[in-house]
């Protein structure tokens, strides 16, 4: 089913994040030991470390790619309460024949929160260069870089404050213009008594603010990833949630009527699906590029891979597990036993010529 | 006419005849674009035992990375191709028994740019004799002596805009299109690096760039030029007189991948677009009597239809050579009566017109 | 229907074992596995319990992929034709249209079997690649037969739905032994039964239902003139062979069949044959005799391999809604024979033809689902059914779901080959054809992953003919975007301006003009005096234009036309901001000319612009200035201050004078 290639990391200490660019052709990983790696595939598609710097005073939590029309962008997210962005560039000729050396430079760093900021996002690309961060202060905060030819200039346009500590943050990721941008905010907060974990806001582009339109309340127990799926032609956003169980919501949003956020109708909020595969906690959720597939972490240590089938229901499709004590290939639990049986055809039509008798192989 | 066709699992970018002669061409090459390592190969076509029906087969492949962006052939079977890296490499195509095969004879490398020094893509390669001139996105114009392989001399300046294609006017006069639809023209030998002369073109909307995607100029009276566009017109030059085109046709609805005579029916025009089309252009006879002592009709200004549009209306039939490609075809060529075409569909055409 | 299975996959790594770990997506095929230790908001900043001790490694999981192999991307592309042929029949397609559309798909997987073994026989391929051939040859040797199958059931219907003739035609094609040996045994002529493959061949070709090559087989006997053989041949020749054109009802041909099945029955048991026992044998067999044909199916290599040739002795006239239980029947007495007991005894081919017989039509695309090839089968063959309109899939409460399953069929195969670099073209004509096709369109192209602007303009082409704007306007702005990167300045501001986007238009317009207010450089001349009517993308470039204009006129020296354009420009009410310092410094030589080139109106509204923008501006930036302290103020900061100051001194003077001037020679004209 699959074949796998081994990429040394290098990081002193478990890695927190794995980003792919757009096209995923390169990729970041940041870690506990403070750096950055930036990553390309050389001329024999292997991936080798293009950049590798130490971007932070503390744990590096996550990291976010630009889209590509901005350049090629980063920003970084750390427990040392800061957030920074980072551009690529090319240096300086050294020698006439040699290639010049690509670095990333820091930008600007962010430094609003009081706490550990637990996740950075930029924006769709349609709303500009925008980024949100998340911090255990519970603060979402939003900046804007109105000049898109100098990334050095970052404005706090919005600070948005959900009272829990947040530990993840998401935009919604739809087309279609006449939606209001959204961004769904999680808190980790562990007591159930707080209420809803998960919350709902709604840019209002005549207002210039950001209003709370809901708060699941469907979701009690901490929050510790959450993500908007593409939209790919949907009219509803789907939203999954990582808590102690996986939750796959249905948001249909309405179209703006009044002018402030919350006086028009109502979010519509269905439940599409929720999972108690991982048996307990669930850590991370990532879509695929058209919001057909979903990848979990749990806390029994597995990845499991959802997949929507065509009658548009969820099915965990896959598990990944790590083991330390196989053969280094892969195996399947379950694999087929059942093989086939061929025997001697001729094309009589069409072609000439036989076709000899095929090996008995099993269907995969 | 008949048509043979053969898939290729690659898309094709470009494709040429190896010459031979007192014979129809059997023999092509294909380059690729699109794929993790794309392949120069050579293909000989032979009859088979149906009637009419050629078996196309490669005989020989070398491969590489990175898009073949350019593939021409000079000195009858020697081959220069040049891919999106910025790699030229000129091969040897030999008959060895029965069949024929690439041998590389040398390269250059890193033919193209940027200012600081990082590759940029080459788009491709145009000759004339042993000379080849190669221009990319860095605007560059390198001309290269393919019997040396080295740079003669190069214009690092040649175009603001990304070069998308470039002719050979004559030896020393070298024209190329750009992206945003403005051709200029470079005397390849001059000290001076300035354009000598610059014209730029307009499509059906002034607000819109065309680019320029194709030239060739007309085998026997070589300051006629025509150029295909991204809006699949063709555009006729009078290099005499540039500065206008003499005449301006909408043809393909999509863009022209590529345009040419036939070398030696210099009545004959063929043109290829990314909307899968191929088309012939056929001088009609004339009515005016023939001068016994001339070969072809076209030889002079006065009674070259492409010279005056009227005449061309009147004067041009098009016809289609081929139907139901859905993709673009890149590239085709033209030996005797035999054509050759491939593109984006992953197949090549045969196409014999006797 | 039986459940998926859930696959498990394991990663041979100590930390995610110790650590657990976690998945993300690359794009549509792969998967990016890494050890992942939780955290939360208030976990703190210290060194986890695995550092150090064990390799931090990233896995990429790549979904297996067939058609990279250069055979199977023939196929792959050939039949991408055949399938776009059959989007342009739009359902109306006749019955002949679609048959001939079915047998062009399975001659070009024919095309491919022959390749693949050509390429086996080639003695330099190593054996990996043996294996791996041998394995695709098996995969798409299956298409091809359980494809074959459901061209006769489903789309090649015989009129009255009756079945016999073509699964015999099935048979003889995927067990073609006894034919071709018949054909050399045919070369023979006389001493035919000399071989020893006389009588199993011809036993072969009457279990296959080939009446007449077994006869004339017979013929060729070397006792062939006995009267033992000429019975035979009496009875074989006279056996009713049910027809649907023939004008035979069904009770006039079965009152025929039973007559000739009580005389022949009769002479069997006279012994008229007992001197030929082989003979005898193969008269049992065409009058359906049970036991005669259970020691015959101990022969067989598969199920299904004489049920044909049964159904045409016993029931010639079966109709199509009939041979399920045929063919169920059939299933258990080999089953039997063959001492086969539980449910083991069938292989996934087996069980997929018994599937087609049983028109159990959600069986049989589930199962072709997982046969290993990328989901091509079961997507070309649903998408073929579908436009002949045999698809019929029973979903929940009863209703044909084959729309619906098309859809999503296409949708993934669509999505599936957009992801590869290599085939997002191809991708492209699936997910046209599909309801959410569109929008994934929209996404998957803008993510091929272009190295050059030829490229570039390929995926902006594919757009641009399915209406994609928003795709074509994200690559060009991307082109921009490393273009500016390159120091291609010219060439970013023609992809910026092919993006339709005037902010990118005059972001990088800015950037020509605050780069001429530093450096007093213009760039990309060639570029800015060939815009020409592109321009009114956005008002900022019409003012770059028209000062580069300016400029030309300058250097050309034509003073007055300059003088001219200037004070348009100080008029036009687009002028940016930042950019009225470098505009007045302009005017400067054309107000000191000896001769005056300015009227004395136009210096006046020199002056007028001068007091009116200028001043004003540097009073705001001073003021700023000395609220940000030390920090240069934004709108000037190209300028010291000062110079600034100097400067409008300057204007100021050099207005003056051209006034005088002007005035002067205004004066005198008049008078």
């Amino acid at each position: 089913m699959f074949d796998t290639e081994t990429i040394r990391a290098d990081h002193k200490d478990v890695i927190h994040d794995v980003n792919y660019d757009y096209y995923g052709k390169r990729m970041a990983t940041c870690s506990s030991d403070q750096t950055v790696k930036v990553w390309d595939k050389d001329e024999n598609n292997k991936w080798v470390v293009s950049s590798s710097w130490k971007a932070h005073s503390g744990s590096i939590w996550r990291l976010s790619w630009a889209h590509p029309e901005f350049g090629q962008v980063i920003a970084t997210c750390s427990f040392d309460r800061t957030v920074s962005v980072w551009e690529e560039n090319l240096g300086d000729k050294v020698t006439p024949t040699m290639a010049p050396m690509k670095r990333w430079t820091r930008r600007t760093t962010l430094v609003d929160s009081r706490t550990s900021v637990t996740d950075v996002k930029f924006a769709p690309k349609h709303l500009g260069l925008l980024l949100a961060t998340a911090s255990a202060d519970g603060i979402i905060r939003i900046y804007e870089a109105p000049d898109i030819m100098n990334l050095s200039q970052w404005s706090l346009q919005h600070e948005i404050s959900c009272k829990l500590p947040l530990s993840c943050l998401s935009w919604s990721k739809s087309l279609f213009r006449l939606h209001a941008p959204l961004i769904a905010a999680g808190s980790d907060e562990s007591s159930p008594t707080s209420g809803g974990k998960v919350f709902i806001f709604e840019y209002s582009e005549n207002a210039r603010k950001w209003t709370k339109v809901e708060t699941v309340s469907a979701v009690v127990e901490p929050v510790h990833d959450i993500a908007f799926a593409p939209t790919a032609g949907r009219s509803y956003h789907i939203l999954a949630i990582a808590s102690k169980d996986l939750h796959i919501l249905h948001l249909k949003q309405p179209l703006p009527v009044g002018n402030e956020p919350g006086t028009g109708p109502r979010l519509e909020i269905q439940s599409s699906a929720q999972f108690t595969d991982h048996y307990c906690h669930v850590w991370r959720v990532c879509w695929n590029i058209t919001g057909t597939m979903l990848a979990s972490t749990g806390d029994d240590g597995s990845a499991r891979i959802w997949k929507m089938n065509y009658m548009k229901n969820w099915k965990c499709a896959a598990v990944v597990k790590g083991d330390g004590n196989q053969s280094p290939t892969e195996t399947f639990l379950q694999s087929q036993q059942s093989s086939m049986n061929v025997s001697t055809p001729t094309t009589k039509y069409y072609k000439k010529g036989t076709i000899a008798n095929p090996s008995q192989v099993p269907w995969h | 006419m008949t048509v043979n066709s053969c898939f290729t699992s690659e898309k094709i970018s470009k494709i040429r005849w190896i010459h031979e002669e007192y014979q129809d061409a059997n023999t092509f090459v294909t380059g690729s674009w699109g794929s993790a390592r794309n392949n120069i190969k050579v293909w000989s076509i032979a009859d088979s035992n149906y009637a009419k029906e050629f078996s196309i087969k490669c005989v020989d492949k070398h491969s590489t990375i990175g898009d073949v962006t350019g593939l021409e052939v000079f000195n009858k079977n020697s081959l220069a191709a040049v891919t999106v890296e910025g790699l030229l490499q000129v091969f040897n195509v030999d008959k060895i028994t029965d069949n024929f095969s690439l041998s590389r004879r040398g390269g250059v490398e890193n033919l193209h740019k940027f200012k600081r020094g990082n590759r940029a893509p080459c788009n491709g390669i145009c000759v004339y004799d042993d000379y080849a001139a190669t221009f990319g996105e860095d605007g560059r114009l390198n001309i290269l002596s393919l019997a040396d392989l080295c740079i003669l001399h190069d214009i690092a300046e040649g175009d603001n805009c990304s070069v998308t294609t470039a002719l050979f006017a004559n030896s020393k006069e070298i024209l190329t299109g750009n992206r945003m639809g403005v051709i200029k023209q470079f005397d390849v030998r001059s000290k001076n690096k300035e354009a000598l002369s610059t014209f730029p073109i307009s499509g059906n909307d002034e607000r819109k760039s065309v680019a320029i995607t194709n030239m060739c100029c007309h085998p026997t009276q070589k300051h006629i030029v025509i150029s295909g566009t991204e809006e699949g017109s063709l555009m006729v030059w009078d290099l005499r007189k540039i500065g206008f085109p003499i005449s301006c046709f909408k043809a393909h609805a999509q863009a022209i991948t590529e345009i040419g005579f036939h070398k030696t029916q210099p009545s004959r025009l063929f043109t290829a677009s990314e909307g899968g089309e191929f088309w012939q252009w056929v001088q009609q006879e004339t009515s005016f009597p023939l001068n016994q002592s001339q070969a072809f009709p076209s030889e002079s200004d006065s009674n070259n239809p492409w010279l005056d549009s009227k005449r061309t209306k009147n004067q041009i039939n098009v016809t289609s050579l081929i139907t139901g490609v859905r993709r673009a075809i890149n590239s085709f060529d033209v030996h005797g009566s035999h054509l050759a075409c491939g593109g984006d569909n992953e197949a090549v055409y045969i196409i014999a017109t006797e | 229907m039986e459940e998926d299975p859930v696959i498990t996959f394991t990663i041979n790594d100590e930390l995610c074992r110790r650590a657990g770990l976690t998945a993300k997506w690359i794009n549509g095929h792969q998967l990016s596995v890494a050890a992942y230790n939780p955290i939360t908001s208030t976990t703190k900043d210290r060194v986890s319990d695995f550092a150090g001790q064990n390799e931090v490694n990233i896995f990429h999981l790549t979904t297996e992929f067939i058609f990279e192999e250069p055979i199977l991307r023939c196929l792959i592309a050939e039949a991408n034709g055949v399938y776009l042929a059959v989007q342009d029949l739009k359902r109306q397609g006749t019955q002949s249209d679609y048959v001939k559309i079915s047998r062009t798909y399975r001659s070009i997987i024919r095309a491919c079997l022959e390749k693949l073994e050509e390429e086996i026989s080639n003695e330099e391929i190593s054996e990996e690649v043996k294996i791996r051939f041998q394995n695709y040859i098996t995969i798409f040797y299956s298409i091809e037969c359980v494809w074959h199958l459901c061209e006769i059931l489903y789309i090649d219907t015989a009129p009255s739905n009756i079945v016999v003739p073509q699964l015999l035609e099935w048979t003889r094609f995927h067990f073609p032994s006894y034919e071709r040996i018949a054909t050399e045994l045919l070369l023979y002529e006389r001493e035919a039964n000399t071989s020893e493959d006389y009588w199993p061949t011809v036993k072969g070709l009457i279990l296959q239902g080939q009446i007449e090559v077994a006869r004339a087989i017979l013929q060729l006997h070397s006792l062939s003139e006995t009267t033992a053989f000429k019975m035979a041949e009496q009875i074989l020749k006279t056996m009713p062979v049910y027809n649907v054109y023939g004008g035979l009802s069904i009770q006039k041909f079965r009152s025929q069949w039973h007559y000739w099945l009580t005389d022949t029955e009769l002479k069997l048991s006279a012994g008229i044959l007992s001197s030929e026992p082989e003979l005898e044998e193969i008269v049992k067999l065409i009058t359906g005799n049970q036991y005669s044909w259970n020691q015959q199916i101990k022969q067989s290599t598969c199920w299904y391999e004489f049920l044909s040739g049964y159904l045409f002795y016993t029931e010639p006239a079966c109709k199509y809604f009939e041979l399920g239980s045929f063919a169920n029947l059939w299933i258990n007495r080999w089953a039997n024979e063959m001492g086969f007991t539980g449910s083991g005894f069938l292989k996934q081919l087996d069980r997929v033809i018994l599937s087609v017989m049983e028109n159990d039509m959600n069986q049989v695309l589930h199962s072709i689902q997982k046969i290993g090839d990328n989901q091509w089968f079961v997507t070309h063959l649903t998408d073929l059914l579908y436009h002949c309109g045999q698809l019929q899939v029973m979903g929940e409460q009863k209703k044909n779901i084959a729309f619906s399953l098309r859809d999503a069929l296409l949708y993934e195969f669509g999505s599936a080959l957009m992801s590869r670099d290599s085939l997002w073209m191809m991708g492209v004509d699936y997910l046209e054809q599909c309801s959410e096709g569109a929008a994934a369109m929209e996404l998957l192209l803008t993510k091929v992953p272009v190295e050059n602007e030829r490229q570039a303009l390929k995926v902006i082409e594919v757009a641009k003919q399915r209406g994609l704007s928003s795709v074509e306007r994200e690559i060009c702005r991307v082109q921009a975007t490393r273009s500016m990167a390159n120091e291609r300045y010219g060439n970013a501001l023609e992809w910026a301006i092919r993006s339709k986007d005037a902010g990118a238009v005059t972001a990088i317009t800015d950037f020509f003009l605050t780069n001429y207010s530093k450096t007093g450089e213009m760039l990309c001349p060639d570029v800015l005096g060939n815009i020409g009517g592109k321009m009114f993308i956005s008002p900022r470039l019409v003012f770059l234009v028209k000062y580069f204009d300016f400029h030309q006129f300058y250097k050309r020296r034509e003073f007055i036309e300059a003088a001219k354009l200037l004070v348009n420009l100080l008029n036009s009410k687009i002028t940016p901001e930042y950019f009225w310092p470098s505009l007045l410094i302009d005017s400067i030589p054309l107000l000191e000319s000896k001769d005056p080139k300015m009227p004395s109106k136009e210096t006046f509204v020199i002056l007028q612009h001068l007091e009116m923008e200028l001043t004003p501006l540097i009073e705001r930036s001073k003021k700023q200035m000395e609220k940000a302290g030390d920090k240069q103020p934004h709108i000037l900061k190209d300028y010291r201050m000062e110079n600034i100051d100097e400067i409008v001194k300057l204007i100021r003077l050099a207005c003056a004078r051209n006034l005088a001037r002007a005035i002067v020679i205004e004066n005198t004209f008049i008078s």
